[in-house]
């Protein structure tokens, strides 16, 4: 529809121009009139006509929603013509024309309404990972647009579709506000991958994926691996002890999913310590080595904030039965003789265990000296200027101690 | 002494010197003139470049109430990005249609919205301001990455032509945005213009103002006014003893109003409010009302400027707006001369824009804008703009009777006043002096014009004399210049006695004529004296 108003007053008043307006043309002092179109879609090219006198040059200012630019054009027969080419008309929104000649101006208002959708539509969900708890939620923006990339028109219907990890998919009708759509995401109880996309009239585009996650997970234990071989491990500072977690699941039987840290935490005869690992098929594992003298170390673990509600407790016996002991006098202090140290089942210690010999007297002798194992034997020479009277000699490998007496 | 000869080669040698110089000025205007013709305008020198960041971005934002209450709420700082990010994307705009440059619509656009930015075709000169936005939050995406706002109020300043062919229009207008983060950075992704709100479009051309607009209140009544020009020494450290005694000697001289012209800077500093509140205070137990000339000093009234020029006056009124001392808004002097940085079109846009805001803010007291030349003053458009008409006076008070009458007929109902501005008493270089008798008569010639012509509002020269001007009712001093005596009303205007001998005498014209009217009469004595000695020479003269 074209509508053209002229009105000769010095003053005219332009005011609350809104789309649906039907006083599009307005014109001030010196009979300049715009003729234009009062709506027209995004990319056409729209005619203008300005009444004036013919030789006139006539200015027409295009105001728009992301710029604005002046063409000229000289009256004859009346009118000065003009076309906004789609570059003028690209973008959505009210243009105002403002027409100029001399003194005189014009004013008119060209509403630019987007057209329909057109693919793709390209969803954004954030946040990408949410808890599968049922409470937590994420969101799907989409700002569908039209041939020109302007959104589409606010009011505009448009659909959401979400693909459950269980394969499920339903659907949530969404409308157009502000230039965009926008539709919440509630998590269920079942981790996976969702995928989400949208449509909108015949427009559609590509899937966004939405992780749910198993929540943190509900109390767990600990176990050793091979719980025979836990209890066969002695206290020889060398042997590897396996533990690993029960399955970690969260409330809704979700498994954590792999590579959820656990924190093992235990405390032996060396003091506490920690050490991590990652889950694998919701179970996570970690080695202990054996403490170099019996006793018990307990361990807990915890992940995601859960904490093991009891600790682990793993007792090493001594790794030596005896320790044989010789020691006599030789010149220049006492010649001390140990091994052969055996562990269970006969074999000779492992090479480098230590032997820590301490010689003293009933006073105030004392002497403390060390060796490595050979062949689960070792020979020291402890100096004895000092000693007086009786001496004992008392040698300890791996917990267990043997004594000899001069 | 020089023989005749002498002086008759110094003369010929002056001649040459002067026809050398004379040839060299014609040479240098002749290239002028071919520079003039044969070069195009720099499209600078029409078209003023938008800055990138605006000098008050921090203050061109504000926050209507969220319409967004659900899911996530704003962060404060996510909204400070906000902002910044929108009013450099505005910045943007006007940059790329002032410049052509495409990197901060690059920088602060995104997808289709910076493909239509700069897609607007740019073959004609036009540049975009923005003055102020009222952004309303109409959705936050759980993730923070989106937004969607409602620019409720856009004010925008946009220039289209140059010359007799520019046009201003300044709007309101609403949009409705999209932004993105992006990289970090908040970017626009769509920009709307939903609804134009209001648009005053002004145009100048041959002298006459065309402005489209939506005013249409009646004028505001403006009370009697007789009023010197003050400007406190030392503002804004001026002690109070220091204007209260300056009152009290504006008084005594039976002025009834100040017509303060502080520097705009000056008088809007948030530092200065409690000042400028406290003048206006004293103003009224001393028996005086107060005129504040706005915009002082500000000798850029583009389109770059309203920014700070609206945010200054709002400051300004609120700290002052509601005394009762003060009875009328100037808000410009002169600014029909400020044309180094503003085309005469951007000037009368500026003073449009500004006097709506003012009347939006502080509608009950009357607002006039003193133009230097009655014809500027005279423009419907302007006339239609204040509620008195003001202009200066600085021609011949002879000149004034029919001034004023051209004015009255412009004027219509609205009263006019007149801000006069008479010689200085510094001496001068005229053959007439420019003394304290002679700014009397003057002074005396402009009230009396004024009666004549029942214009009852009147500003006279200034308070005091100040180290650099010399037009103060009152010396420096503090003592009466005899025009002071001619304020009071019923003060006898006629025979006025003008300068006197003494006048004459201590004037410089007349100092340096006697002086070189003696030593001419000195050179033809002794002239005459040696050419007598030489005849007396001559041979066949008998000599003794």
């Amino acid at each position: 529809m074209l509508l053209a108003v002229s009105v000769s007053v010095s003053v005219s008043v332009l005011g609350s121009m809104g789309p649906a307006r039907p006083e599009a043309v307005r014109s001030a002092a010196g009979g300049l009139a715009v003729t234009a179109p009062e709506r027209a879609g995004a990319g056409q090219a729209v005619p203008v006509q300005v009444t004036a006198a013919d030789g006139v040059d006539v200015a027409l200012t295009a105001v728009g929603s992301l710029g604005m630019t002046t063409d000229h054009a000289v009256a004859a027969g009346g009118t000065a013509t003009f076309t906004l080419t789609a570059d003028v008309t690209r973008a959505a929104g009210q243009i105002t024309l403002l027409a100029r000649a001399g003194n005189a101006s014009a004013t008119a208002a060209l509403v630019v309404e987007p057209g329909p959708p057109v693919d793709p539509i390209t969803p954004v969900v954030g946040a990408r990972s949410i808890v599968a708890d049922g409470t937590d939620r994420s969101m799907v923006v989409a700002m569908p647009s039209d041939a020109m990339g302007n959104s589409i028109a606010d009011g505009s219907p448009a659909r959401v579709f979400r693909r459950h990890p269980d394969g499920r998919v339903d659907t949530q009708d969404v409308t157009m506000a502000h230039l965009l759509l926008w539709g919440l995401l509630p998590s269920g109880t079942v981790a996976g991958r969702n995928d989400v996309w949208v449509q909108a009239g015949d427009a559609t585009g590509p899937t966004a994926s939405l992780d749910e996650v198993a929540a943190p997970p509900v109390p767990f234990t600990l176990a050793p691996v091979d719980p025979q071989a836990a209890t066969t491990t002695v206290a020889d500072g060398q042997s590897l002890v396996s533990i690993r977690t029960s399955l970690l699941a969260d409330p809704f039987g979700n498994v954590e999913p792999d590579g959820t840290a656990v924190t093992f935490d235990w405390t032996g005869p060396d003091g506490p310590g920690t050490g991590s690992a990652v889950t694998i098929a919701g179970v996570a594992r970690m080695s202990l080595a054996a403490p170099a003298i019996p006793a018990t170390v307990t361990v807990t673990a915890s992940c995601r904030g859960t904490v093991t509600p009891a600790g682990l407790a793993l007792t090493f016996a001594s790794a030596v039965s005896a320790v044989p002991v010789v020691a006599e006098r030789a010149p220049g202090g006492i010649a001390v003789v140990v091994g052969p140290v055996l562990q269970s089942g006969g074999a000779f210690v492992p090479d480098g265990t230590m032997a820590n010999v301490v010689v003293a007297d009933a006073n105030t002798y004392r002497t403390v000296t060390s060796g490595r194992l050979t062949d689960g034997k070792v020979q020291l020479a402890v100096p004895d200027d000092a000693a007086s009277g009786a001496v004992t000699v008392e040698v300890t490998v791996l917990g267990t101690v043997g004594t000899a007496a001069l | 002494m020089l023989s005749t000869k002498g002086i008759k080669r110094l003369i010929a040698q002056a001649g040459l010197v002067a026809g050398a110089l004379i040839a060299i000025g014609i040479v240098v205007l002749a290239t002028r003139v071919v520079i003039l013709s044969s070069t195009t305008a720099d499209p600078a020198s029409a078209l003023h470049q938008v800055a990138e960041l605006p000098a008050e971005a921090d203050e061109m934002v504000d926050w209507a109430p969220d319409g967004w209450a659900t899911e996530r709420v704003m962060e404060p700082a996510t909204r400070i990005a906000i902002e910044a990010a929108y009013v450099r994307a505005w910045a943007a705009l006007g940059v790329y249609q002032s410049t052509g440059a495409t990197g901060p619509v690059t920088a602060t656009f995104s997808g289709p919205a910076r493909t239509d930015a700069l897609a607007v075709p740019r073959d004609e000169p036009v540049a975009t301001w923005s003055v102020a936005h009222l952004l309303r939050l109409e959705f936050y995406s759980l993730d923070g990455a989106t937004v969607a706002l409602t620019d409720t109020d856009a004010r925008l300043v946009r220039t289209a032509g140059t010359a007799d062919t520019e046009t201003v229009v300044d709007s309101a207008e609403s949009y409705a945005v999209v932004m993105v983060l992006e990289d970090g950075y908040w970017r626009v992704r769509e920009l709307r213009r939903d609804a134009v709100t209001q648009t005053v479009t002004t145009a100048y051309a041959g002298g006459v103002t065309e402005i489209a607009d939506a005013r249409t209140a009646a004028p505001v009544a403006a009370p009697v006014v007789n009023a010197v020009d003050y400007l406190p020494a030392g503002w804004p450290a001026t002690p109070d003893t220091t204007i209260a005694e300056d009152f009290r000697q504006a008084k005594d001289l039976g002025v009834d109003t100040l017509r303060v012209r502080i520097p705009f800077d000056s008088l809007t500093a948030p530092a200065n409010a409690d000042q400028v509140a406290g003048l206006l205070t004293a103003a009224g137990p001393a028996g005086l009302q107060i005129i504040l000339v706005l915009f002082e000093g500000e000798m850029d009234l583009s389109p770059a400027s309203w920014a700070a020029a609206d945010h200054s006056l709002t400051s300004l009124v609120g700290a002052v707006g509601n005394d009762p001392a003060l009875v009328m808004w100037d808000v410009a002097d002169q600014p029909d001369l400020r044309t180094g940085a503003a085309t005469p079109t951007e000037i009368r846009a500026f003073l449009a824009h500004e006097v709506r805001l003012l009347r939006t803010l502080d509608p009950t007291v009357p607002v006039t804008i003193s133009w230097s030349v009655p014809a500027a003053a005279a423009d419907p458009a302007m006339v239609e703009l204040v509620d008195v008409v003001s202009f200066h006076s600085t021609g011949t008070p002879a000149d004034l009777t029919a001034a004023v009458q051209q004015m009255s007929a412009a004027a219509g109902t609205r009263p006019i006043m007149l801000v006069a501005t008479t010689t200085a008493t510094d001496g001068g270089w005229s053959a007439f002096p420019h003394s304290e008798r002679r700014q009397a008569v003057e002074v005396a010639q402009v009230l009396q014009s004024a009666a004549e012509n029942d214009v009852t509002r009147t500003s006279v020269n200034q308070l005091q004399d100040s180290a650099g001007d010399q037009r103060g009712l009152l010396r420096a001093d503090g003592s009466a210049k005899p025009a002071a005596a001619l304020l009071r009303p019923g003060a006898p205007l006629v025979g006025v006695s003008g300068s006197g001998a003494a006048d004459y005498a201590s004037s410089n014209f007349w100092r340096v004529a006697v002086a070189v009217l003696f030593f001419a009469v000195l050179f033809l004595v002794r002239h005459h004296v040696w050419t007598a000695g030489r005849a007396l020479r001559l041979p066949g003269r008998s000599h003794r």
